[in-house]
Formats: C-alpha cells, sequence, structure tokens
C-alpha cells in the first residue's frame, strides 16, 4: 500500500548510513563528510537517529558481544575506567565533551566481567547510559534523546522492578503521514509527552506500564510496554468516536461524552465544503435547533437567525430581541450590522435596508479561518452567558497554530451564480390584452399616463425583463494561504485570504472581503504559564447596485421601452420612462452605493497554572467595526427635464463600533479518587461604544466632487448623529463534578449588570443545573444491552436573561433635531419607562444520547422546553401618544418547546471506502402562554393566546364574487363590513426543518452531499399590483374571470376601486399564506486529492481539486422565485464552483 | 497544610466575586452625548426655545403634513378636491379611495398628534420650569397653546371627530376615544383666546422674520375657526383684528410668496433651501407632469385677465401637445439663496374670510361689507368688482374668488367644499365611484389596532 512506502524508503536507506549519523550526536570528532549529510538531509538525519538507538538496542539485548573487563580502582574518575575498557577490549567509546562533568568516581573490583556487566556497574549511580554498537559504545545522558519528557509528577512514578528504559516511536495516520502534536501518556501517571513534528516522540517507560497515544481526531490507542523499545503506532481516525469530540462551552471545554448540556458543533471540514462568505450559510441544515433563512441573494446580505424559536415577543427592527450571542475567539461580537439595521440614517440609504437587514456583520469573519462553531442551546451551557444567554449563543473558534513543520496551506476556487428560476409572466401581447380587458372591464379609457397602452411605448416590443435584469451571472473568486506550525513551546498561524462575489445584475457590482488572520500561542518551558494571541482583521468593500432590481424584473411591462437611446444614454422614452415603479432600471446606475467595513477582532489570554489544579487566566478582548457608507445621487439619476429640481445629492454614513471585554477567571481541577471536581469563578468587564453619523449634502458643482463635503452647497448639509456606550459588568461560576465517568453534575451561575437598565433594576441572577448519566457504563446496563456501546441520560434546567433593548431606554430626554430657521430645535426623544427590567428566560431540555454497534450509529434525542416571561417590548403604541412605542415588560409568556434529533451513522467504514451520514431533525413550536389582559392591549390582533407567536392575521378568503368577479373574504360577524373583526389568525413559519449529509470516501475522492429541507407556510408570490394594473403578472392570471358564471381562481381584471380593495383582501386574505416548504440540495462537493506519489515528487504534501455547488436543486411547490426568501427579493443564487487546495 | 491552602484560596475567591459582581458604578452610563434630561430642558430660556423650535423644524419637515411635500396636505388634500390632476393611475388620494392602512392617511395622523405631544410636554414642563424668564414662560405656553389648536384644527377638518389629548401620560393616551369635534373645537377656541392673551404683537421671537407665531398668528387663525364653527360675528371681529393691523398689507400678486412679505402671516422659515412646494409643483416644459398638474376644468374657471392666472400659474405643453397648468405661486427651486418662505397663514385669506362672515350676517353690499372685501381681493389680481348682491350670489362669489386665490394652498378648496357641503355636488362629476363618505380620511388602522377603545371607531364607510 501506498502507506507503507513513505516509510520503508527511508528506512532502507538508514540502514547503510547509521554509522555517519550517530556521530552527529556523539562523535567528539565528526568525519568530514558527515556535514555535507548534515546541511542536506537534516531531516533524514534526525530520523536516522531514532533508527540508529533501535537497531543498537535491538543489538545489545541479543548479548552479541563477549568481551570482557579486569580493572580494579578506589575513587577513580570514570574516565580511567573507560581508558581500561578501551585497552582491553579495544571497543570505543564515544560521548559528547562534557558529560561526564557531573560523574562521580568509580569504586570496583572486576576481574574478567563481561563487558556489560563491567559498564552497568561503573555507570550504577551515574547519570549515565549507554548503548552498544558494533565496536562502539556510545555513552549518553539519561532521558535526553530527543524531545525532553514533560514530567509533572515524577516522583509519584510507580516503582517497578525493573528499570525504566527509553521507548522511542513513530505516530502516523492510516496513510502515513506523521501526526505532530499528539499526546503521549503513561496510564496512571501525569508523565507524557508529545510527538514532534515528525511525529516522533520518546519517553521513559517501566515495562509492564501503558502508553496511552491521544489525537483529537483520532481513536485513542493504549499499549503495554514489554520488552521493545521503538514503536510505529498508527491511529485510526475516529469515526465510531463521536462523543469524544471536544465541545466548546466558552469559559471552559468538556467533551461530547462527559457533555451535561446542548451543544452543536460544527467543524472547519463541513465549513470548507461550502463556497460562501459567510459561515452562518455552512449552519444551515447542518445544526438542530438552529433556524437560518436567508432573505436575499444579494452578496453580503443578511441571515435571519434564531436559535430555538423566538422568545421575545420583540421581533422586529433594529432593537430586535431574538438575535443570537455571537462570541468570536472569546470576544463578544456584533449581532447585527452597522449599515441597515441598527442605524436608522444609514438604513435609507443603503440597498441592504430590509428585507436585506444590511450587510451580515459575520461577512468580516473569513470562513476559512475558522476552526469550530458551537451553538449553545440550554441553560446548562448558556446560563453562563447570563443576560446575554437568552436566545443562544453561537461561539467561534478561528484556526491556531500547530506543533510541527512550518506548513504552508492554500486554496483557490472561482464559480458562477445565477438565479435558479425565473417565473412565467405574461408576454407583450398577453400583456396588453390583460391591460385593455382591464380598462373595459372598469368602464375607463387609457389616462395620458398609461404609456404602456396609450402609444407613447412600441406595443410590439417585448423584452424578458428577468433576463435583462436578473439573468446575468454573477462571479465568485476566493482564495486562501495560510502558513502554520511550531514547536511545543510556540505555534503560530498566519495568512489571508481573498473573496469576490459580482452579482447577476446588469453592470459592475461586487461585494470583496480580503482578511488577515493571525495567531500564536507560547508557553513557558515548563508549560505552567501560556500566552495565546490571535488577531483577525478583515476589509470587506461592497459597490452594490442602489436596489436590487427583482421586483422591476417581475413587474415592468414587457413592451416597456429599450434601456438605451440611440446615443448611448439611458433613454427616459420622451419623459414616459421616468415615474416609478415604471421607470428605466438604469436609473439606479446613476446611484452608486460604496460601503467600505473594517473589522478587527484582536484576542489575548494569559494562564498560568499554579500547580495543585489551579490555573489563573485572563482574557482581553477588543473588537472595533468601522462602516463607512457613501450614496451618490448623480444628476443624471433624474432624466434631463428634471434636473433643474433634483440637485446631486450625496449621503454619507459613518459607523463604528468598538467592545473591550476583560475577562478574570480562576479554575480549579481535582482528581478524587474515582471523582472529578472542576470549579471555575471569573467576572466579565465589558464596554461598547458605537457611533453613526450622517451627512447628505447635495448641489455639488460636478459629478467628479461628489466624495468631497467641501464642493456641496454649503446650506444643504443635514447631519444626524447617534452614539451610545453599553456597559456590562458581571461575576459566575461552574462547578463541574464527574463521579466515575458515570454520574456528571455542572452547575453554573452567573450575576449580570447591564447599563441598559435603570438604576436599581441594574443586576439580576442567573443560574443552571446540567445533570448526565452514562448508564452505558453501568454493567447491569452492558449486560441487558450488549448491542449498546453508549448510553446517556442528560437533562438540565436554568435561568437566561434577554437584555437586548435599546440604549437609555430609561431615562426621560430630549434630543437636538433640525434647525428651524438656522435656530437648533430639541424633541422630546421617547417616552420613557424608568421601571422595566430584566426579561427572563427559563430553559428545561431533557436529552437521550446513544450508541450502537460500537458507537458507529450515534443518535441524539433531545426536548426543550424554554419560557420566557417578563417580555421586554418596545410596546406599540396607537399614534396619538406621539410615538410609536415604549419600552416596557409586559406580563406575557412565551413558550418554545420542541424536539431535536441528531443521528450519525458511519456506514462503511473500510480503508478503501468510508461512508457516514448525519441527518437532522428540528420540530420547533412556539406558543403564547399567557398574556393577561391581551385584548386590550396593542398586541390583541398581533398574538392569540394559545397560538404560535408566528401567526398572521388574515382575512377567511371566500372566492370570487359571482357578478363582478372579484375576490372576496368572509365577513364572519356578519355585520355588512369587513374589518379586522373578521380576521383570524394563521400560521406562518416552519413545522419543521432538518438536513441529511452523506459522505463518501473512496481512495482520492471525496464526495459531500448536503440536502436541506423545511416544511413551513410564508407568503404566496404576491404579484406587484393588482391583475390589470400597470405592472406584469405571472401567466397563471390568464386564468381569470370573466364572465358570470366562471368558475376561476383569479380575479376579473380591472383597475376599480372595487378591484383594488378586492386584491386588497386577497393579499391580507388565508390565500396569501402558502405551503412554502422545499428540499435543497443544499451542498454538494466532490474533492480528489491527487495520489500521494505524484506529491512526493513535487514535494508537496497533497493536492486535492474539488468541484463545489450551493443551492443546486430545490423541489417545492411554491410558485414564487424562492420559497426561502419568499416575496420579491433576489433569491439565493446557485452557485457552482471549482477549485484546487495544496499543502506544501 | 492542605487544609490551609485551601482556605486561603477559598477566602480569595469570596472576595473576587465579591469585588468583581457588584460593581454598581461599572454600569453606570452617562447619559448619552445627543440627549438632555427633561428636567435639564426647563432650566433656561434659550432651551425651552429650542423645545419650540423643534416643534416648527417637525411641523416644516418635508415628511409632515405641513411640510408641502408629497406627502403634506397641501398636496394630497389637493387632490382629495378639484385642485389637480394627477399623473399617477394607482394614486388613492385622486381618486378618493383611501384605505385605513394607507401611509400618509397615517401621516396626517400622525405627525399632528406628535406636534401636540411636544406641545403638551413643554405646558407640563413650564410647570416645573426654574430660571426661565417671565416673558420666556409666557411666549413658550401661548405657542404651545397655538401649537395645539392648530394641529388639532386640521386633525377635525381631515378626520372629524379626533380623541382631544391635553396631557402626556402615554398609558392615558393610549386608550383614547374619539372626542365630539364640537368639542374639540371648544378647546381650539380656548386655546387660541389663551395664546391671543399671551403672545407678543410683533415679530421679535423670529428676529423680525415672520416665522414664528405672535397674538396675530393666533387671531388669524381664530378667525378661520370661528369661520368653520359658523360663528360669523365673532370671525368678522379677528379677522378685522388682523386686517387693520399695520403690520400687514395685500401685497403685488407677483410678490406675495416671497418671504416676509407685508401678506404673510406666519410662514414656516427656511434656511436650507427654498420651499417643497417649489420643488413638487416644478413644471417639466416639454413633458406630461412628473406628479401633478392642475385640474383644467378648475383653471377653466378663470377670468383671462386675472393676474392670478397669470403669475400664479405656468401652462406648459408635452410633447404630445396637452396643455398642463402649474401651481406657480413658490417659484423658486433652487437651493440659495433661500427667497421664499412656505406661508401657512397670510392676509389674503382674512379678507375672505371676512367676507363670508359678512355675507352670512347680511352685510351684502357696499362700504365695509362682504363685496368690498372680495372687491380689495379681486381688485389686486387686476379684476373689476363683482357684481352679486344676493347673499346667494355672494356666497358663490366668495367660494370662487377662495379658489382663485387660495388654490393649492393647505388644501383650502377640499376644506370649502366640506364646510360648505359644496363636495358632492362638485366632485362627484370629477371623480368616479366619489360617496359622500369620502369627505373624511378613514383612521388610521394602526390607531384602531393599537388603541383597543379605538376598535369600532373607523369612520363609516371605511373597513
Amino acid at each position: 500500500m501506498k502507506t507503507g512506502g513513505d516509510w520503508t524508503r527511508p528506512r532502507l536507506m538508514f540502514g547503510y548510513q547509521h554509522n555517519d549519523n550517530r556521530l552527529t550526536c556523539y562523535s567528539l570528532h565528526p568525519p568530514k563528510h558527515c556535514k555535507c549529510m548534515h546541511s542536506t538531509k537534516t531531516k533524514l538525519v534526525m530520523r536516522a537517529t531514532i533508527f540508529l538507538i533501535i537497531v543498537a538496542s535491538l543489538k545489545v539485548s541479543a548479548g552479541t558481544y563477549a568481551q570482557t573487563v579486569t580493572y580494579s580502582g578506589k575513587n577513580v574518575p570514570l574516565k580511567e575506567a573507560f581508558a581500561a575498557i578501551k585497552k582491553q577490549t579495544g571497543f570505543v567509546l564515544l560521548y559528547k565533551g562534557n558529560i561526564l562533568k557531573d560523574t562521580r568516581p568509580v569504586t570496583i573490583a572486576a576481574s574478567n566481567q563481561p563487558l556489560e556487566t563491567f559498564l552497568k556497574e561503573i555507570l550504577k549511580d551515574q547519570p549515565l547510559d549507554y548503548t552498544i554498537q558494533n565496536q562502539t559504545i556510545f555513552i549518553f545522558q539519561k532521558k535526553t534523546v530527543a524531545p525532553p519528557v514533560v514530567t509533572t509528577a515524577p516522583d509519584r512514578q510507580p516503582a517497578a522492578e525493573e528499570p525504566a528504559k527509553e521507548v522511542t516511536g513513530t505516530i502516523t495516520n492510516t496513510n502515513g503521514l506523521p501526526l505532530s502534536g499528539a499526546s503521549i501518556k503513561l496510564r496512571g501517571t501525569s508523565t507524557g509527552t508529545a510527538s514532534d513534528a515528525e511525529g516522533k516522540f520518546s519517553i521513559l517507560v517501566t515495562p509492564g506500564q501503558i502508553l496511552v497515544i491521544s489525537y483529537i481526531g483520532y481513536q485513542d490507542r493504549a499499549i503495554k510496554i514489554g520488552k521493545e523499545t521503538s514503536l510505529n503506532i498508527q491511529l485510526l481516525v475516529k469515526e465510531t468516536a463521536l462523543n469524544e469530540v471536544v465541545i466548546n462551552k466558552g469559559y471552559y471545554s468538556t467533551s461530547q461524552r462527559m457533555n451535561t448540556g446542548s451543544v452543536s458543533k460544527v467543524t472547519s471540514e463541513d465549513i470548507g465544503q461550502e463556497p460562501i462568505m459567510n459561515a452562518l450559510q455552512a449552519l444551515q441544515g447542518r445544526v438542530t435547533g438552529l433556524q437560518i433563512t436567508q432573505s436575499s441573494g444579494l452578496p453580503g446580505s443578511n441571515y435571519t437567525v434564531q436559535i430555538r424559536g423566538q422568545n421575545s415577543l420583540r421581533n422586529l427592527g433594529p432593537d430586535a430581541g431574538n438575535y443570537p450571542l455571537y462570541v468570536v475567539d472569546g470576544v463578544p461580537y456584533i449581532s447585527l450590522a452597522l449599515n441597515g439595521a441598527p442605524g436608522p440614517y444609514l438604513a435609507s440609504n443603503s440597498p441592504y435596508a430590509p428585507p436585506g437587514m444590511g450587510l451580515s456583520p459575520l461577512n468580516s469573519i473569513n470562513p476559512a479561518d475558522i476552526e469550530s462553531i458551537e451553538v449553545l442551546k440550554d441553560a446548562d451551557a448558556t446560563s453562563i452567558y447570563g443576560s446575554r444567554g437568552a436566545n443562544g449563543v453561537i461561539l467561534i473558534t478561528t484556526k491556531k497554530g500547530k506543533v510541527g513543520k512550518m506548513t504552508i496551506d492554500g486554496k483557490v476556487y472561482r464559480g458562477a451564480q445565477k438565479v435558479p428560476r425565473k417565473i412565467d409572466l405574461l408576454n407583450t401581447q398577453q400583456y396588453l390584452a390583460m391591460r385593455h380587458e382591464a380598462l373595459k372591464n372598469s368602464g375607463a379609457t387609457p389616462l395620458a399616463s398609461d404609456y404602456d397602452i396609450n402609444g407613447a411605448w412600441d406595443s410590439t416590443r417585448y423584452t424578458d425583463w428577468q433576463k435583462v435584469l436578473i439573468g446575468g451571472t454573477a462571479h465568485i473568486t476566493d482564495a486562501n494561504l495560510n502558513i502554520y506550525g511550531g514547536t511545543s513551546n510556540v505555534q503560530y498561524r498566519f495568512g489571508g485570504g481573498y473573496h469576490r462575489e459580482t452579482t447577476v445584475f446588469p453592470g459592475d457590482y461586487a461585494d470583496q472581503r480580503a482578511s488577515t488572520q493571525f495567531s500564536l500561542n507560547a508557553s513557558s518551558p515548563n508549560q505552567r504559564f501560556k500566552t495565546s494571541v490571535t488577531i483577525n482583521y478583515s476589509f470587506e468593500k461592497n459597490n452594490m447596485i442602489f436596489s436590487d432590481l427583482t421586483a422591476m424584473a417581475l413587474g415592468l411591462p414587457p413592451d416597456a421601452p429599450a434601456l438605451y437611446d440611440s446615443t448611448g444614454g439611458i433613454n427616459w422614452q420622451k419623459n414616459t420612462f421616468i415615474n416609478a415603479p415604471n421607470v428605466n432600471p438604469l436609473q439606479r446606475t446613476q446611484r452608486p452605493y460604496q460601503n467600505h467595513t473594517n473589522n478587527l477582532i484582536g484576542n489575548a489570554v494569559f494562564s498560568y497554572d499554579f500547580g495543585a489544579g489551579f490555573v489563573l487566566k485572563t482574557n482581553f478582548g477588543y473588537s472595533t467595526t468601522a462602516t463607512k457608507e457613501l450614496t451618490k445621487r448623480y444628476a443624471t439619476y433624474f432624466p434631463p427635464s428634471q434636473q433643474a429640481t433634483f440637485p446631486p445629492q450625496s449621503n454619507f454614513g459613518n459607523g463604528s463600533s468598538n467592545t473591550w471585554i476583560v475577562e478574570p477567571q480562576l479554575s480549579w481541577h481535582r482528581q478524587m479518587g474515582k471523582g472529578n471536581l472542576n470549579i471555575l469563578v471569573g467576572s466579565t468587564f465589558q464596554r461598547q461604544e458605537s457611533e453613526q453619523t450622517l451627512i447628505n449634502a447635495s448641489g455639488f458643482l460636478s459629478q467628479a466632487l461628489m466624495d468631497d463635503i467641501q464642493a456641496a452647497t454649503q446650506s444643504s448639509i443635514n447631519t444626524a448623529y447617534n452614539g451610545f456606550t453599553y456597559k456590562y459588568n458581571a461575576g459566575f461560576g461552574r462547578m463541574s463534578y464527574e463521579w466515575d465517568r458515570k454520574y456528571l453534575l455542572n452547575l453554573t451561575a452567573r450575576r449580570d449588570g447591564s447599563s441598559r437598565f435603570g438604576p436599581d433594576r441594574q443586576f439580576a441572577n442567573f443560574a443552571s443545573a446540567g445533570l448526565g448519566w452514562i448508564f452505558s457504563e453501568e454493567s447491569f446496563v452492558q449486560k441487558a444491552l450488549p448491542f449498546l456501546s453508549f448510553g446517556k441520560l442528560r437533562g438540565s434546567y436554568g435561568s437566561t436573561g434577554n437584555d437586548h433593548i435599546p440604549n437609555y431606554g430609561f431615562l426621560n430626554t430630549y434630543a437636538v433635531t433640525s434647525n428651524y430657521v438656522g435656530n437648533p430645535g430639541l424633541i422630546p426623544f421617547q417616552l420613557y419607562n424608568p421601571d422595566f427590567g430584566w426579561e427572563v428566560n427559563k430553559k428545561l431540555e431533557g436529552a437521550l444520547e446513544l450508541g450502537f454497534l460500537k458507537d458507529r450509529l450515534m443518535l441524539t434525542a433531545s426536548y426543550y422546553h424554554n419560557r420566557s416571561s417578563n417580555q421586554l417590548v418596545g410596546y406599540v403604541l396607537p399614534p396619538t401618544t406621539g410615538f410609536t412605542s415604549i419600552t416596557a415588560n409586559l406580563p406575557a409568556l412565551v413558550q418554545n418547546t420542541g424536539v431535536e434529533i441528531e443521528l450519525h451513522s458511519t456506514n462503511i467504514n473500510t480503508k478503501a471506502l468510508t461512508w457516514n451520514s448525519t441527518f437532522t431533525l428540528t420540530i420547533p413550536r412556539t406558543k403564547l402562554v399567557s398574556y393577561p389582559n391581551l385584548a386590550n392591549s396593542s398586541y390583541a390582533y398581533t398574538y392569540e393566546v394559545g397560538k404560535p407567536l408566528n401567526i398572521s392575521r388574515v382575512y377567511h378568503y371566500a372566492g370570487l364574487d359571482s357578478t363582478k368577479g372579484l375576490y372576496t373574504v368572509q365577513d364572519v360577524d356578519k355585520n355588512g363590513f369587513i374589518t379586522y373583526l373578521d380576521q383570524h389568525s394563521t400560521f406562518k413559519g416552519q413545522y419543521f426543518y432538518g438536513g441529511l449529509q452523506n459522505s463518501l470516501r473512496y481512495k482520492g475522492f471525496q464526495l459531500d452531499v448536503l440536502f436541506q429541507f423545511v416544511k413551513q407556510h410564508g407568503s404566496g408570490f404576491v404579484e406587484n399590483s393588482n391583475p390589470g394594473g400597470v405592472c406584469n403578472q405571472p401567466v397563471s392570471v390568464l386564468g381569470r374571470w370573466q364572465q358570470p358564471g366562471d368558475n376561476k381562481s383569479v380575479q376579473a381584471f380591472g383597475n376599480s376601486y372595487d378591484a383594488l380593495v378586492g386584491y386588497f383582501y386577497y393579499t391580507a386574505s388565508d390565500a396569501a399564506v402558502v405551503d412554502a416548504s422545499y428540499i435543497r440540495l443544499k451542498n454538494l462537493s466532490l474533492t480528489y486529492q491527487l495520489p500521494q506519489s505524484w506529491m512526493k515528487k513535487a514535494k508537496i504534501q497533497s493536492t486535492s481539486i474539488f468541484l463545489q455547488g450551493q443551492n443546486l436543486l430545490t423541489f417545492t411547490g411554491y410558485k414564487g422565485l424562492d420559497p426561502e426568501s419568499q416575496g420579491l427579493s433576489l433569491p439565493p443564487l446557485r452557485t457552482i464552483t471549482a477549485g484546487l487546495q495544496f499543502i506544501l | 497544610m492542605k487544609l490551609k491552602n485551601n482556605n486561603t484560596i477559598y477566602w480569595a475567591l469570596i472576595l473576587m466575586i465579591a469585588g468583581f459582581s457588584s460593581c454598581k458604578k461599572f454600569v453606570q452610563t452617562d447619559l448619552p452625548k445627543t440627549q438632555l434630561t427633561q428636567a435639564t430642558v426647563f432650566t433656561g430660556d434659550a432651551l425651552v426655545n429650542g423645545a419650540l423650535n423643534g416643534i416648527y423644524s417637525n411641523m416644516e419637515s418635508y415628511s409632515s403634513y405641513g411640510g408641502g411635500d408629497v406627502t403634506s396636505l397641501t398636496y394630497l388634500g389637493g387632490e382629495s378636491s378639484d385642485d389637480f390632476l394627477s399623473a399617477s393611475t394607482n394614486d388613492a388620494f385622486y381618486s378618493n379611495t383611501i384605505l385605513p392602512n394607507d401611509y400618509h392617511v397615517l401621516t396626517f395622523w400622525s405627525t399632528p398628534y406628535q406636534d401636540i405631544y411636544r406641545a403638551n410636554a413643554i405646558l407640563e414642563g413650564l410647570l416645573t420650569a426654574k430660571g426661565v424668564s417671565t416673558a420666556m414662560l409666557k411666549q413658550a405656553e401661548g405657542e404651545a397653546k397655538f401649537v395645539r389648536a392648530f394641529s388639532y384644527f386640521y386633525l377635525v377638518n381631515m378626520f372629524g371627530d379626533v380623541p382631544l389629548i391635553t396631557v402626556t401620560d402615554y398609558k392615558q393616551n393610549a386608550a383614547v376615544v374619539r372626542t365630539p369635534q364640537a368639542q374639540v373645537y371648544k378647546q381650539i377656541v380656548t386655546d387660541l383666546l389663551d395664546a391671543q392673551s399671551l403672545l407678543g404683537t410683533t415679530y421679535a421671537t423670529g428676529n423680525g422674520e415672520r416665522v414664528r407665531p405672535n397674538k396675530w398668528v393666533a387671531t388669524a387663525l381664530l378667525a378661520r375657526v370661528y369661520l368653520y364653527t359658523g360663528d360669523w360675528a365673532n370671525a368678522e371681529t379677528q379677522a378685522t383684528a388682523v386686517i387693520g393691523n399695520s403690520l400687514y398689507k395685500l401685497s403685488p400678486i407677483a410678490g406675495a410668496f416671497l418671504k416676509n412679505s407685508t401678506e404673510t402671516i406666519w410662514a414656516f422659515g427656511r434656511t436650507s433651501g427654498n420651499t417643497n412646494e417649489a420643488y413638487v409643483f416644478g413644471a417639466t416644459p416639454g413633458a406630461s407632469p412628473f406628479l401633478l398638474s392642475l385640474q383644467p376644468s378648475s383653471v377653466a374657471r378663470f377670468d383671462p385677465a386675472d393676474q392670478r392666472l397669470a403669475k400664479w400659474i405656468l401652462t406648459t405643453q408635452d410633447f404630445t401637445g396637452t396643455t398642463y397648468y402649474y401651481p406657480y405661486k413658490y417659484q423658486n427651486q433652487r437651493l440659495t439663496p433661500v427667497t421664499e418662505y412656505s406661508i401657512v397663514l397670510r392676509l389674503g385669506e382674512q379678507y375672505l374670510i371676512r367676507a363670508e362672515a359678512r355675507t352670512q350676517q347680511g352685510t351684502l353690499t357696499g362700504a365695509g361689507s362682504a363685496a368690498a372685501d372680495i372687491d380689495t381681493i379681486r381688485a389686486r389680481a387686476g379684476l373689476p368688482g363683482i357684481t352679486a348682491t344676493t347673499k346667494g350670489e355672494l356666497l358663490l362669489a366668495v367660494e370662487n374668488e377662495r379658489y382663485f386665490e387660495l388654490f393649492s394652498e393647505w388644501a383650502h378648496r377640499w376644506f370649502d367644499l366640506k364646510r360648505t357641503g359644496r363636495a358632492t355636488a362638485l366632485l362627484s362629476p370629477l371623480k368616479p365611484g366619489w360617496q359622500s363618505f369620502k369627505q373624511l380620511y378613514p383612521i388610521p388602522q394602526s390607531q384602531i389596532d393599537n388603541d383597543p377603545a379605538m376598535a369600532g371607531q373607523q369612520n363609516p364607510g371605511y373597513h
């Protein structure tokens, strides 16, 4: 097999070169030719050294040398005894110059003693050891071969009859690649070492002891040491030991096996399979309990992220209370973009205004730099995050350096993106017929402004606007290069990445990101003091078209004029193609937008191990995001006839957010018999400052000067400023106790204070308890259920809070508003409420984890039951209050329950072929349990007690009326009017969702296929206007009502008030809430690793080529563009990419 | 030994938790850099003046009903009547097919209530004010009451019965019912009478510019309110008080809308750019109307010799040869220099208020009569006196003269047709599907939805 080749060739070579190699270590006078060996083949020399020792010791034990020595002396220097050996036996003694310095004088009386006995005698009390090779005796210091052994408590080693000996070995995977940084430990002791860059190690072992070799991602191996002194150890990939995966729970880590909470983990392997800009996308379909919705296909746009449902009634706008907490390398990260949603000022001039809700803040983190993402869900996992944990926590850990030689890892891919689906729209003939029929039905004649049918436009034209406006091909380019390596004391990783995505729109628009990451870990020689520094920096540059063209692509009349006039300019068609919605789409090209976002996340951790289990650690974090937006509206945005009226305008938006955090913490670990105790206490100091400024300037002298505020006419500058400071302070603790690896207890607590609350309301306590029982460790279970390889029952209960509310909400304040005749104005800023307090979220979870067939089949089934009370919301007020809302606690109780199932199976696991499957399923349920006096509150028509939160109030659709053929809805209370009282609630959300991933590996090929499925109800494809209006329609409208007696589903074409009202009712009825379920081939990744033998020649560790696809197929009955994004925005694009990865 | 060690650590932990977690000072923030507490506002004349400026700044903003932009009453209310011809087919105000969830109707409702909240907040803040001069206390109270009256005047004329709110307590204001119009008018009159007695007689507060309400501004609105409520004698008295004041004089047609013209009683002052009206109604020669133009059948009523037709209306043709008419009272579309202010109250209207009040009281012709007032206005427009002699003829003459004089300003025509009961007669030929209930706009859905007490209180005809 190819795995052997890697090893056997050097071995042969060493066989005859060992005489040279040994000298590099031991000779006082190396022969001349050694130098060239050394300089050219250092690597080989190091390997050879170990082989030399192995070979030598084998020969010693074979007892080939029967020379004898006769020598007597009292307190003679060791050197003299050596001289006697040389003289009497002819053997050469080799040793490093100064190793005899600390030796004791020798007292011996030997007569014809065998050489070895004599050597043992004189070296008995010396710090020296020996080996014999041919006629050479090597003398060396004990325990000094190869890397030093880390011995924290050498005195505790069990006394053994035989003396300890040096055992060396090499650790490789089944492909023969060395595994560096593997842990080698003596069972029952704290003695251990780690493998070096070549996978080699050396350790002092007493025969009979057991070596345990472990490496992340591989199965542990235990080897009982007998007489052997050299080992060649292969580790098997831990595909059946999922439960040993290390789980990061933020302030501490545990293994999947010992975990008492609910945490889902996605690793870099999965993320790397997707050609994406934003790592959030890789979580779709892979994580249970995590609902991620993409509402726009514009590159870089945001996602709606919810962990285990909607907890807070506050679900809209910049202060929405259902975002999870993001923590990147221990630093809290903004969950909302700085453009778009959070800043009321910037939103209005950004193409990423809702529905995209701004650019996703996670764009700033290069997915290629992410090692793992952990999603913390239950109380056990989130209570330690206290007030910020109610909506779950997403921990992002970036890649760190590894012990090993310097490795260069590069990856490049390119690809194309398209809108996957077109809607079949009316052609010109059909459209014009519809318009004329509508006018006829409404008893009207074309108006002066009905250009589509009054002759102003050429009625023989036909343009497929979907093809012209959103039918293009977007390009995606991604490149990453990283360098990493290190020794056991220092590891480093650094590198950079570049990503670029264009759009399907006509024109040159792109979202680009350049990023760098730097990570350095260092530790003191005794490993007690450790420090790590991680810096992620990225720059995003975005010049998106000012607004999405999708709605226009679907709505523009098919006979609308050409985009360009005969001179190549924007065709305004004699001022008839100028009024929205029927305006030349190229108008938007005259409103360029640019967004520059700089993002820095820096983190430094210092820890010191005091011994006796105490470790003091402090985490210092800083993150800063700065967004600079500029929207320019050129004079040419308007037709020449209007240019005098609308001067050129620039909107400058600047936003920044800085967070620093300091978290000192002390942990204590103690093994007590079968018990294992961990205690952690710490505290958090956090401060965030955010600032946004908008400057509107107009009246520029020249288009070329529109980046320069100075060039604007002075008097036209309006400014807006918005800033806040958020401070947060907490103390937290954790205690966990494991007994006999069977019974698990994990307690966490946090006391939080937040500046978002008024005096006396700032602090609150949160706590949780998690319990686990690994019943498969019980002997009666093992006897009764032998097929069960793992079984754990776990449960947790606890509280978390939610402080996602606006800052300063408790203050009664006036703010500065625009000037009035040059005088500054003040206006009341908000309705204030000094008394609001924390929203409390109580979470209960029970789960069963099972492993069958030696863990080849792993099942996790969990049930959660979360209740949020004391709801803190922007309570919607009627306009008569002068405001739209007030921050207040509501006596409402929201419940989220659900079942999550995760199934991993190893279907085939042979050396040639492996096939793994992962299936996830989440069935979420949300319910408004109670709301005293709901009927008299502002939410009377938004929510309903006993119903889910994601409901929509709709009319009951009652078909077409028989005389006019217009949509009607049911007058439920039969009072003759259609009012809100005739509305009922209908569910609009997800019933269940999940994914199925299959991974196949055959020799060098790896195929990964991820299907995502969602069962849901959503907004039906709502046309831009009523059938018959100045707006194109799907061909399905041709099935309209035409005359009494028709049994049709589409109302008569018409523009009358009645037709508009009918259409309005229809869109607000249950007929517009449709099944938007889908199954999507979310991701397909095919990788081929080029044969190792080719790589050897090129001196490359490995090279693979890959094809990846995203959103390749969607199976749905949904009529609109896409069942996920719904509505009229650009749907998620279909992506196909090809690339190359190499490791040097 | 070990025990002792553990104890030390135990105490260290206790101290650590105690030290860190009760760090109350750490989580106290300073005031936001952009805000003042309410108490701070009522501690000085300049700050109180700032709070008043804040109201006017909101009232004149382009997104307010008073801003003169596409969301304004001038624009949309003009569409509702026979002032304007809309360029858009789907125009709910033009076709009088407004739905309760209409965005503009919400603006018409919420911006006056915003101003009312601010006025109420000032009135409440003044009660506990410290360090504010007596003069400012009087002025602020007078202006706040004027603003409140002004806002209610427009609310009742757009919506009919509206909730009457005179406090800032949001709990109270979130559960209000509709107050009968007559009662709202009573409050308007009370507030305006108070304002009259509190406010000064000059324009000193606006540094000589006619941009802040004074006693005469309150008087002019009071005259209008009396007219609208049929209190003819008081309407005449109040209008006479304004007309007789030496501050005001009819200016020549051409300069009537220039800033601080002698015609101006109150205008929204502007420093950054000229009026929104000039932008919005801006004519595009050679093009069909961008947004609006004047209703040709209404323009046809003008006497060809009327100077207002020549000076206040711009006539243009599009590429098909169709003629369009644009309001041209405000002409300056440029940003600088600012030459025009958006006029809220002007002297011309006062003459016509008095003419109507006199007609209703039977003072029809001769000196000091309705006809004399109408002729004053006509003379300025270069027209001969009227020949009407009967009350009926004079009422029609006033109606027409009000259109010629006040078209495309603050929906005067719309309000006139409604209050005189002439809307159905004049609008139904022009507007297919016209029904009488359309004289009132629907109460915005968000009010109905979020104020449980308003359930079922929608204006008739809307659902």
